[in-house]
């Protein structure tokens, strides 16, 4: 077994990069697949809430890293998926307290045992996402269908590329598709043409994960969750199955578009 | 394709995504570049003086601009000649 090291970065914060390490990790635990997830947003540790592994925590990344505790005692096995384990991020240190080596040492140990890695990245571009792509295989860039996001995923994967890390795939999450529906939000098109990058999720804004966060039940665990089924997906994608996008603002937004068309002054 | 429907549908002029998506391909080229609006306007200026050695141009019709293919970047000049400079080329 040889684990793909997989990092989930965005640039700016509150995009969902925890959010959807924690639900990629779900997916493809799911499939049967050995997971860890790593956080390692040293001092802003949130996987653990994200996942419903709070209570479990007794050492963490930094932990292991400085020797006090050995990699096995900082993976928390998840209770729900045999297969899915989590090392939180220490919260009491900074980005400072582990350097890239630590992390590609760290990935090296976990590489024979694991199919997948996944670290959620810091938000920003410093020590921090340095050490999170460090050992990573793919990125997977989180965005938001807005200006900000947008420009600071572009900003990632052009850092990706030049520390030949890249070209990576993107996540856009939090889509809202009647925004886009009335020409208010960027479309997938839109995002696509402007990032120039390869596609590997598209997530629906859905209620369903705020409630799931608050229960610390990832959304992907919930078979009616839209979300969680757009996670689902990215998962299978992962392992490499052809999985079609969805239409968001799919055939309804069509057949509306055409209505449209066809009946202008009615449709206005 | 969305671009179609929206005007077709009248939706395009007052679309804030339409706006987002421009914006978003101006200022990503300069961040790509890592050319800003005032070194774009020096070059501008510096390619203006180099012309205008050989040939008339008007400055303010020299358009200077960046512009993307894939996450490839291009510097564009475009520089019209006006008539004056022309007939003077032919004179010299």
């Amino acid at each position: 077994m040889t684990a793909k090291v997989l990092t989930i970065t965005s640039g700016k914060g509150g995009v969902g990069k925890t959010t959807a390490t924690a639900n990629i990790g779900v997916a493809l635990a799911a499939l049967g697949q050995k997971v860890v997830c790593i956080d390692s947003d040293i001092g802003l540790r949130n996987l653990d809430v994200v996942m419903g592994l709070e209570n479990r925590i007794v050492y963490d990344l930094v932990d292991v890293i400085e020797g006090r505790a050995r990699l096995r005692q900082a993976m928390i096995k998840d209770k729900r998926l045999p297969e899915l384990h989590m090392i939180p991020a220490a919260q009491t240190r900074d980005k400072t307290a582990i350097a890239p080596s630590d992390m590609i040492r760290l990935c090296d140990e976990l590489r024979p045992e694991m199919d997948w890695i996944l670290i959620d990245s810091p938000a920003g571009i410093e020590r921090g996402f340095r050490n999170a792509i460090a050992a990573s295989d793919t990125a997977l860039i989180v965005t938001n269908p807005e200006v900000s996001a947008v420009r600071d995923a572009d900003r990632i994967i052009g850092l990706l590329e030049a520390e030949q890390k890249g070209p990576g795939k993107l996540i856009i999450n939090r889509i809202k598709p009647e925004l886009v529906e009335r020409g208010d939000m960027l479309d997938t098109a839109d995002v696509l043409e402007i990032l120039a990058v390869d596609l590997i999720g598209l997530i629906p804004e859905d209620e369903t994960v705020l409630i799931s966060t608050n229960r610390g039940n990832p959304a992907a665990l919930d078979p009616k969750s839209k979300a969680g089924q757009a996670f689902r997906d990215i998962a299978r994608r992962l392992m490499g199955e052809d999985v079609p996008f969805p239409p968001l603002n799919g055939t309804e937004s069509l057949k509306h578009r055409l209505s449209r068309l066809i009946h202008p002054k009615g449709a206005a | 394709m969305s671009g179609i429907f929206d005007r077709l549908t009248g939706h395009g002029g007052r679309s804030s995504a339409k706006a987002a998506k421009e914006r978003l391909i101006v200022v990503l080229s300069h961040d790509r570049a890592d050319i800003g609006p005032g070194l774009l306007e020096t070059i501008k200026q510096e390619i203006v003086r180099v012309i205008s050695e050989h040939i008339d141009v008007d400055p303010a019709t020299v358009e200077v601009s960046l512009f993307s293919e894939g996450r490839e970047q291009h510097l564009k000049a475009d520089i019209p000649i006006s008539a004056a400079s022309s007939r003077r080329k032919r004179a010299l």
